[in-house]
């Protein structure tokens, strides 16, 4: 959790400069939208429960309660759904993908 | 890409989407990243574990208690997974490398075409898992024989092939990107777009 709130930094730095640099089509536009809420959303509950984690570590490294395992599994799946966004941003409206931008900066693709 | 496989694919219900693929977007390319984490986790945690006197200052200051086998306790699962994961990750791009349908106008960076990047990716590839399975192997024998009662669990030489296959899997891994990236590969957009 610790590597990760660290890591997850690097990863909404990147990506919000590719996502300014990108010449998102309005399609496109409206799911990198989402997956930027989306990332920050994610951040802000990543480095809370790594606090949490961090306190819970000091007072008993060997027991963990079922409300964390919660909050971590809902974190879990804000983790899948962001990557299923960003699947969709590059895989299938093909953002940052050279064939695509050379369409962009064409004309063939608005 | 085999023509014939399509066909093929079709007499077994299967239909292939815009981007040549019997699903949304392809599974490769996600799979490729929990690889990369394991791995770099684990060589990273294995060596954090080994220069771990010269951390304790710091470890100190920030207060994390943590003990030097936990570091390697890090570095021996991560890998564990990293050997388990991959085999899903070869097999996804063994799959979607059958059904590629790479853009043939167009050059990667380092001047080959989309079939030289395919072979060396697919060949590198496996090549990648037998390192990364030996690897583990290598990790399981210092970790319960060798080097078990000893307080650095992990052999200089493993960390140095260790840095080593991170070099080869970041080369790799750029070719990889090369052909969803240039060559659109899979990608719904490129290959939906008129042929320039």
């Amino acid at each position: 959790m610790l590597v990760a709130s660290i890591a997850i930094f690097l990863a909404v730095i990147f990506g919000q400069l590719e996502a300014a640099l990108a010449q998102a089509y309005p399609t496109a536009q409206a799911v990198l939208d989402y997956h930027t809420i989306n990332g920050w959303t994610i951040s802000v509950i990543l480095v809370m429960i790594t606090a949490w984690r961090s306190v819970l570590r000091l007072q008993n490294p060997l027991k963990l309660p079922v409300t964390y395992l919660g909050a971590t599994t809902f974190l879990l799946i804000l983790v899948c759904l962001q990557m299923y966004l960003g699947d969709l941003v590059y895989w299938v409206y093909g953002i940052h993908t050279a064939p695509v931008v050379e369409a962009i900066k064409k004309g063939l693709l608005r | 890409m085999n023509p014939q496989l399509i066909d093929q694919l079709k007499q077994l219900g299967i239909e292939l989407g815009a981007n040549g693929l019997p699903y949304r977007f392809p599974l490769h390319p996600n799979l490729v990243h929990l690889t990369l984490g394991l791995f770099i986790s684990a060589i990273l945690f294995d060596i954090a574990g080994s220069f771990f006197p010269l951390e304790k200052p710091l470890l100190r200051f920030l207060t994390i208690a943590v003990s030097r086998f936990q570091f390697f306790d890090v570095g021996w699962y991560n890998i564990l997974a990293a050997s388990v994961i991959t085999f899903f990750t070869v097999i996804a791009g063994l799959f979607e490398m059958l059904l590629a349908q790479p853009l043939t106008n167009t050059k990667s960076i380092w001047g080959l075409g989309a079939g030289s990047v395919m072979l060396l990716h697919g060949v590198g590839g496996v090549l990648l898992l037998t390192i990364i399975i030996a690897m583990t192997v290598w990790r399981g024998y210092q970790r319960f024989r060798w080097r078990a009662d000893d307080p650095r669990q992990v052999q200089w030489i493993y960390l140095f092939v260790g840095v080593l296959s991170l070099i080869y899997m970041f080369i790799h891994g750029t070719l990889g990107a090369r052909l969803g990236g240039d060559f659109g590969i899979h990608n719904t957009a490129a290959q939906m777009l008129p042929p320039s």
